[in-house]
């Protein structure tokens, strides 16, 4: 087994064994009824008395977070269903949750929001974000309208780890905060024909991956005054304490280099198809799109399902709404890009700290990320916040996104972690070196929020998601009126409405003739439809002239917020029915009588 | 574009298929099915397979399937070497990857495109050779097969190549079976390309229309030329592959369902939506395979092509100014001396002449190999019609025409431009040149018409038979030389315009005619012995001009104290340097290892120097990297040890050296 002796500590093997024993009893829970007759006090904006209790204020690995999935599939039979998309190149199991109201509608004719998360595994809390998101649907559908609605109108697909292997990694062997980033491929990085041979070396054995500095009256560090295990460079002229070395590690090829060639090295998110360049343009890029086979499974259950009209994808770190394209030579449509303004303006406002970006003009240049084929190969409005932030320490504007002022960083570790979060300086034997000092961050703490602010990262982000959710388009027909021409022929006009922000085909979509048109049709029995037209007005003034099979209009677009007419001329009478159906909007229906 | 009626509603559904990025499911051929007649003698894949079985009897040969396709056909990979005496790598029994210990290789893949089927039996060709040749103890091949490794995939997309062999009427076809909706309408295969004259071609069929896009070649009448509007021309037809209009949209044979092309498939200049380039790049399982053996064999050294996308005809062009851009897209400066080089030694040894045009790739193999694989990349077309006098009969004929056109036809140029305005009224077909004011439609065909293409259906509706580009001079100064060339050798690739009645024009005349499918593309299968040798010999040539590395000037000082500095040069005695310079600059070239051992007994401290260095590239004639080292020896006496360079694609070399 990987679990290293130095990573076993108490506190977290008793908090394994509560977690064991409150999802054993989940099932034993008094039902919300009974909740609410012996009039407990609830704290708003969570559920009750959740069926499967989980402490959301640490961190699981890949067999705890595949335990509270089946936990919750098995709880919520009508609501939850879990799967696998596939195997990891390490064998384990790509969980996806289909989360609707199964009694309610056909899954995969629902508009589906597709979330994913740590496909960068050492982006930790992104998993633990995406896993409350699939609890409190499931834990609120029974006490809140709002949920109940959404898991009526809509399906959601959770795959909560994209890197599963790394995930495992991160937990189990020697990292830093910001490793692993790749999957566990076997490459040979340093191209010298063997394959992993100078991975990082935990000098001190304590699952950290940390610094190592080495005393040198002239060297050009010292410990801050304020808090000894922070380094600072000395002043000009100033005496220093020490020489600092880097992270841990020990040439173990002997090509002079430390650490060159660990597993994998590649970087899942640069492995999409849109906008894809090889390795010496976007660092990290694998083969070609889709070789890692993670992702590959992934998109094949994504594609399969064309109702999906809203993703997000998360990872850390910084605070940050992003949406695309990723390149600076890439442009995303007007029209789509107002609608991503409306949803990360309001995001921005959620997520105190967190800003509303585009990646390429704001952040730095990616090529094939996963969010740029979601929106220009699907057609798929698309974010992926950056969850945590410096801002967060103190609730205050902090020059530097990553990571943040390190004297604020440290004051933070200090007085509300009591030091937790570092590793103190301490003396190993390096082979080359001699006798060195490592320490410094652990590798759970700097990137990821401290368990105290866990609950929060994801309650909020998730508040986001499903706003982003709740635009998604819907379609309904709101009014019918028929009026009659002549003997037998009717005028028949129906208002189809998508009132939320998204439209049922992004600008893109259109473009690229993504998704197929909007069908809506009239039929009765020995009804014959003469001609159809349809307008975004009352009046008709711009109509699109149906000529061809005017029993069903084809609308290429349902835009956000809007109206559109249609109106038939039929001769015939009696009952009749009126559908609409669209792929990522949704259907409606009405049924009516001719006389 | 189609739009769905209520009856297809199912089939909107079952476009999940196309979007469906791996779960292929394939409906069954119902395509009608025979044995082409323009491909007679050539290979298909069952005699493919019975030759790359015959071939592996041979101890100089093995084979194995790189992947079984959709169709349930294989992906053939032949190994030639001699792995028993080849090199033997100094560390082959360590934990080097595999592909460290196996020879220096050259890849050769045959039929990308799948038409193309002469493309298949060179690669096959030349791996029968080497085998025939080698069994029978030619010196020159066997010390050629020790030395390196031979890769050859002689048909990397047998389903999309087997179209071309069985499936009714006859076309050119380029992809595999997955269903496509190959002109984005959400409906798949509901207006191909349908044989309507009876003869089991798909060539083109030409509507009598004054306003028209094109009119008659003044030299050869059966020849169409779009018109010149800057010249007031007028067109006499318009122009569509043979086909009825099955959805009612306007175009002809737009969507034939034609699957993903495996040359289009690839990540280089990739062109998402388009025709036959697959949901994404490297999405079909038979370019992953090929590509995957590719990056799994970093000692490939070589890549050579059977494309129509020529090279060595043809040669790639630098640009300076365009490889300053992060994202290369033309062949680098530093390279050019190399690929000319070796290019012209092609050219000198296949003795061919006024080679065709090469295509443009979009997502091609043999680009990829280059600009993405960063090795060195050739591709062949391997044949093409030669230059052909028209027959002496049909000269008697042009009595006709003026002596300026005459010359121009000797030429093989089109009597278009200046000369065509001698013959204006001596032109038999109607509306091909009237004079007076211009207007009307111009070019304005609906989509699906042929408009710009030559009289030839390859390639779907697209027109481009990838017989070569340029400009519409030379492609129908081509197409005069195929209709010379045919008559000369009796060869009927050509259906003359013959009338036909046809549902979407009831009041026009329709004719069905043009160039025949696959005639230009493959030569006579006699012709095929011929064209392997060269190809053989210039890879043997090749082989002498790949790097060869020697540890120059090895040098022991000893400084006392049981110290001693050690220095080499680590040199490249052969023509081409270690890697391209794309090898390099795409980081997918492998650097050169040299290191610095003790033998038993003699323990090494190093001072200066760390025990191993790697050298990213090396030019060629003497290119060298001096490597120094101060190592502290200890141990036993007579302290001895040993320098070793290796890499992937070289030979590897090690020299002793004795601390005394
Ligand atoms: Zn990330």
């Amino acid at each position: 087994m990987l679990i290293n002796q130095y990573f076993v500590n108490l506190p977290q093997q008793i908090a394994r064994l509560a977690m064991a024993l409150c999802i054993a009893c989940g099932g034993l829970n008094v039902s919300a009824q009974d909740d609410a007759a012996r009039q407990i006090y609830k704290a708003v904006g969570g559920p009750t008395t959740p069926r499967v209790p989980v402490h959301w204020n640490r961190y699981y690995d890949y067999a705890e977070t595949t335990e509270i999935m089946q936990k919750l599939t098995a709880a919520f039979p009508n609501l939850a269903k879990l799967e696998s998309v596939g195997k990891s190149y390490d064998d384990r199991e790509m969980w996806v949750m289909t989360i609707t109201n199964f009694e309610h509608g056909d899954e995969r004719r629902k508009p589906g929001f597709w979330i994913d998360a740590s496909i960068h595994a050492n982006e930790i809390q992104a998993t633990e974000v995406a896993m409350y998101t699939a609890w409190f649907l499931l834990e609120m559908h029974g006490e809140n309208e709002f949920v109940q609605s959404l898991l009526r109108d809509r399906v959601f697909y959770i795959l909560p780890m994209m890197s599963p292997d790394s995930r495992d990694h991160h937990f189990y062997e020697p990292n830093t905060t910001s490793s692993p980033r790749t999957g566990l491929r076997p490459v040979d990085d340093d191209r010298d024909g063997y394959v992993d041979e100078d991975t990082v070396n935990d000098l001190d054995g304590d699952g950290h991956i940390t610094q190592m500095r080495i005393r040198d009256p002239n060297g050009r560090w010292k410990a801050h005054p304020k808090y000894p295990n922070l380094m600072i460079q000395v002043e000009e002229g100033e005496q220093g304490e020490f020489t600092l070395l880097g992270s841990e590690g020990i040439d173990n090829d002997n090509d002079g280099r430390i650490a060159e060639d660990g597993p994998g090295s590649y970087d899942p998110n640069r492995d999409w198809p849109w906008n894809w360049q090889p390795n010496y343009v976007q660092r990290g890029a694998y083969r070609y799109p889709f070789s890692v086979l993670e992702n590959r499974m992934m998109a094949d259950f994504v594609s399969a399902r064309p109702n999906i009209a809203g993703a997000q994808t998360y990872h850390n770190t910084g605070g940050m709404l992003l949406r695309g394209p990723g390149a600076k030579t890439d442009r995303y449509q007007q029209a789509d890009l107002q609608v991503y303004d409306v949803l990360g303006q309001l995001g921005a406002q959620l997520l105190p700290g967190y800003r509303y970006m585009n990646v390429a003009e704001d952040l730095y240049e990616v090529w094939g990320g996963e969010i740029d084929w979601f929106h220009q190969m699907l057609g798929v409005f698309t974010f992926t916040n950056e969850l945590f932030t410096s801002y967060l320490l103190f609730h205050s504007q902090d020059a530097s996104a990553f990571g943040g002022n390190r004297d604020r960083q440290a004051m933070f570790e200090q007085y509300l972690l009591f030091g937790d979060g570092l590793v103190p300086w301490k003396e190993v034997e390096h082979p080359v070196y001699g006798k060195v000092e490592v320490g410094g961050m652990k590798k759970n703490w700097g990137r990821q929020p401290p368990g105290f602010m866990l609950q929060e990262e994801c309650h909020r982000n998730m508040a986001f998601t499903l706003y982003h959710a709740d635009q998604m388009p819907l379609v309904s027909i709101q009014s019918v009126e028929t009026k009659r021409l002549a003997d037998g022929v009717f005028e028949v006009t129906a208002l189809i409405e998508n009132p939320k922000v998204i439209p049922t085909h992004s600008a893109v979509d259109l473009q690229q003739k993504i998704t197929r048109p909007n069908l809506v049709s009239i039929q009765g029995e020995g009804l014959a439809v003469a001609l159809a037209r349809s307008s975004s007005e009352m009046l008709f003034r711009n109509a699109t002239v149906y000529e061809k099979d005017p029993q069903e209009v084809r609308l290429r677009n349902l835009p956000g917020r809007s109206l559109t007419y249609v109106r038939w001329i039929v001769s015939g009478s009696g009952p009749f029915s009126i559908s609409v159906d669209t792929v990522k909007g949704g259907q409606a229906n009405y049924s009516g009588t001719l006389e | 574009m189609i739009l769905i009626g209520n009856g297809a509603r199912h089939s909107i559904f079952g476009l999940i298929l196309i979007f469906s990025t791996f779960s292929l499911a394939f409906g069954q051929d119902a395509a009608p099915t025979g044995s082409n007649p323009a491909l007679a003698g050539y290979a298909d894949y069952n005699e493919v397979t019975r030759r790359v079985q015959e071939l592996e009897k041979s101890s100089w040969a093995s084979a194995r399937s790189l992947v079984q396709t959709a169709g349930g056909r294989e992906v053939w990979l032949l190994t030639l070497g001699d792995p028993r005496e080849g090199c033997v790598h100094p560390f082959a029994d360590g934990p080097l990857t595999v592909s460290f210990k196996e020879p220096p290789a050259f890849l050769i893949v045959g039929n990308v495109h799948a038409p193309h089927v002469v493309g298949c039996e060179i690669a096959l060709g030349i791996a029968e050779d080497l085998v025939a040749k080698a069994t029978a103890g030619d010196e020159g091949v066997v010390n050629f097969l020790k030395r390196f490794t031979v890769y050859v995939i002689p048909s990397p997309t047998p389903d999309a190549t087997e179209k071309n062999f069985t499936r009714r009427p006859w076309r050119e076809q380029t992809g595999n079976l997955r269903p496509t909706d190959d002109d984005r309408d959400f409906e798949i295969g509901e207006d191909p390309p349908s044989e309507l004259n009876g003869d089991d071609w798909i060539t083109m069929m030409r509507v009598h229309d004054d306003l028209g896009t094109h009119r008659a070649h003044d030299q050869d009448p059966r020849l169409l030329v779009p018109v010149d509007p800057k010249k007031n021309e007028r067109g006499a037809f318009r122009l569509f592959v043979e086909a009825v209009d099955s959805d009612k949209d306007g175009s002809f044979g737009e969507d034939a369902s034609d699957g993903v092309d495996f040359n289009r498939n690839h990540t280089f200049n990739y062109k998402y939506f388009g025709k036959g380039s697959g949901p994404h790049q490297v999405s079909e399982p038979e370019t992953r395979a090929v590509v995957d053996f590719a990056f799994d064999h970093p000692n490939i050294a070589v890549v050579l092509t059977m494309t129509p996308e020529d090279n060595l005809f043809k040669p790639w062009r630098a640009n300076a100014q365009a490889e300053r851009e992060a994202i290369k897209t033309t062949l680098l400066t530093a390279d050019a001396p190399f690929t000319d080089f070796l290019a012209e030694r092609f050219r000198n040894l296949h003795g061919g002449k006024d080679a065709l045009e090469s295509p443009k790739g979009e997502g091609s193999f043999s680009e990829w190999a280059y600009f993405h694989y960063g090795r060195w990349s050739f591709a062949s077309r391997g044949w093409w019609i030669p230059k052909t006098d028209p027959p002496k009969a049909e000269k008697l004929d042009d009595d006709a025409k003026t002596d300026e056109s005459k010359d121009a036809s000797a030429d093989g140029l089109p009597a278009i431009g200046p000369n065509a305005g001698a013959l204006a009224n001596q032109d038999p077909q109607p509306g091909a040149r009237r004079g007076g004011a211009g207007g009307g439609r111009r070019g304005g065909g609906p989509p699906g018409d042929a408009s710009g293409a030559a009289t030839s259906a390859s390639d779907g509706a697209a027109g481009s038979a990838r017989e070569g580009q340029g400009s519409q001079a030379s492609q129908t100064a081509q197409e005069l030389n195929a209709l010379n060339w045919f008559a000369a050798n009796q060869i009927e690739g050509f259906v003359d315009w013959t009338p036909i009645v046809h549902p979407d024009f009831p009041n026009q005349t329709v004719e069905v005619g043009g160039f025949k499918p696959f005639y230009r593309l493959n030569p006579p299968a006699e012709t095929i012995p011929s064209l392997i040798g060269p190809h053989v010999a210039w890879l043997l040539e090749v082989g002498g001009h790949l790097p060869t590395i020697e540890l120059r000037d090895a040098k022991v000082e000893s400084l006392g104290a049981n110290l001693f500095r050690v220095t080499c040069k680590v040199t490249n005695t052969s023509f081409l340097p270690t890697m391209p310079e794309m090898g390099r600059v795409s980081r997918e070239g492998y650097p050169l290892q040299v290191i610095l051992e003790g033998n038993q007994g003699s323990k090494l401290e190093f001072i200066e120097g760390s025990q191993r260095n790697s050298i990213s590239r090396l030019d060629g004639l003497g290119g060298n990297a001096e490597q120094s080292w101060i190592v502290r020896v200890s141990g036993e006496a007579n302290f001895s040890g040993r320098l070793l360079v290796y890499g992937p694609t070289i030979t590897p070399v090690e020299t002793k050296v004795e601390f005394k």
